[in-house]
């Protein structure tokens, strides 16, 4: 009897192995064009959320800072093979020190990162590490499991004014969980080491943010914040493992740099 | 899925209620389950728990609920927790996933349509076992 039952539940299990086996064959993600449904939905958000800030914030288009971002952007994709026709790169008319991805691969600039970035390979190290969250597709994982793929898609639709918002806000306003951040600091050191781009000034302006945060070091593990004095330092020690061939060059001239500093001292005109 | 064989004793009425509680269990909660399937296991646990002294006819329908939910608990994690993987690793649909999910779907509902029957017949004094599952659960319950 044991030994019958034994049996029959085996036979069970090849069953449903078989018919997993059989199924697997049809072209399922063809059919049910899950690529084409998520590029969709991210390009619809990508788009939303671009709006939204450029309507909030406003957009500031000036050429000398926009060709230097490019020039930077364009640097890291082409050593890493990153197709850089997908980056979209928009400074945003805001004095913070911040810079944020969007879905569809909206790279936002803070007028104000130029501003407290002490060198051009800093700026460097945030844009590899905002192109490494995107390439690593982290941003749609961090929407997903924050407000929930239907909550995303009635954005879409247009019904979601609130979560739209609120979602917006999430994207600029709170990391992204510390192993994610983690993986985007150390995929932008191999950026920027596979580019040519010393990582160092990278790991300074972490450990500068580090001694400017308010984070109290007793909520160091429930702080949705990485503590930048860490990431400094595990960058370092990634410099340090990662071996290199050949010289750093600057990401941009002293000369470019300081055209792009001029610039941020006065703003100029708004494009809203 | 379903076959009819004599059972030892007829039942009274009460066992039969109770009976078909058993399968009843797991439909009331499959709107939680689905999402997170420990809960229906969970249920006939609990169910089976409360029965394990009850009459063999009782005792027998709790368990053959219990390892229904057992198998279903296999299927739908697996299921679940590479959907997990998909949207928050670096998981990515692939027609494995779902073949596998078209897969479990489709015995999700032949177990719903079997649960019903299973706790219609059950009411009535019909003693029903699943294939499979019905042999297991001779093996592990006893008159």
């Amino acid at each position: 009897m044991k030994i019958q039952a034994l049996l029959k539940v085996l036979l069970l299990a090849g069953c449903l192995a078989a018919a997993w086996l059989v199924l697997r064959q049809v072209d399922w993600v063809g059919i049910f064009e899950t690529e084409r449904r998520k590029d969709e939905l991210e390009k619809g958000l990508g788009d939303l959320y671009w709006e939204f800030f450029k309507e909030t914030e406003g957009e500031w288009q000036d050429s000398t800072a926009m060709e230097a971002l490019d020039k930077v952007v364009t640097r890291i994709c082409k050593a890493n093979g990153i197709d850089r026709g997908r980056i979209k790169v928009h400074i945003l008319n805001s004095s913070e020190c911040n810079a944020f991805a969007l879905p569809d691969h909206h790279l936002v600039v803070f007028r104000g990162l130029l501003e407290c970035s002490e060198g051009p390979d800093e700026l460097a190290g945030v844009l590899g590490h905002e192109i490494a969250h995107m390439e690593k597709n982290h941003i749609m994982k961090k929407l997903i499991k924050e407000f929930g793929l239907s909550a995303l898609a009635s954005i879409i639709s247009g019904g979601g004014g609130e979560i739209l918002k609120e979602s917006a806000r999430t994207l600029t306003s709170s990391a992204y969980d510390r192993k994610l951040e983690q993986e985007a600091d150390l995929v932008s050191v191999d950026y920027l080491i596979e580019a040519g781009i010393d990582p160092t000034p990278f790991s300074d302006f972490l450990h500068r943010l580090g001694e400017q945060t308010d984070i109290p070091e007793e909520f160091y593990w429930i702080s949705t914040h990485d503590e930048s004095g860490v990431r400094a330092r595990a960058i370092l020690d990634r410099i340090h493992t990662k071996a290199h061939e050949g010289g750093f060059s600057p990401s941009l001239s002293q000369e470019e740099w300081a055209a792009v500093q001029r610039k941020v001292a006065q703003p100029g005109q708004l494009f809203q | 899925m379903i076959e009819r064989e004599p059972f030892p004793y007829v039942p009274g009425e009460h066992e039969c209620e109770k009976a078909s509680n058993s399968y009843l269990m797991s439909m009331v909660v499959i709107m939680v389950g689905l999402p997170i399937p420990i809960v229906n296991l969970i249920a006939s646990l609990i169910f089976y728990y409360n029965n394990r002294r009850g009459t063999y006819f009782v005792r027998w329908h709790s368990m053959q609920a219990l390892f229904s939910q057992l198998l279903m608990f296999m299927l739908n994690s697996t299921a679940f927790w590479w959907t997990v993987s998909i949207l928050f690793e670096d998981e990515t649909w692939s027609n494995d996933y779902m073949a596998y999910v078209i897969g479990v779907l489709a015995f999700n509902l032949l177990e719903f349509i079997g649960t019903i029957i299973a706790a219609m017949r059950t009411r009535k004094g019909i003693h029903v076992e699943w294939w499979i599952i019905g042999d297991l659960t001779h093996v592990f319950c006893r008159p």
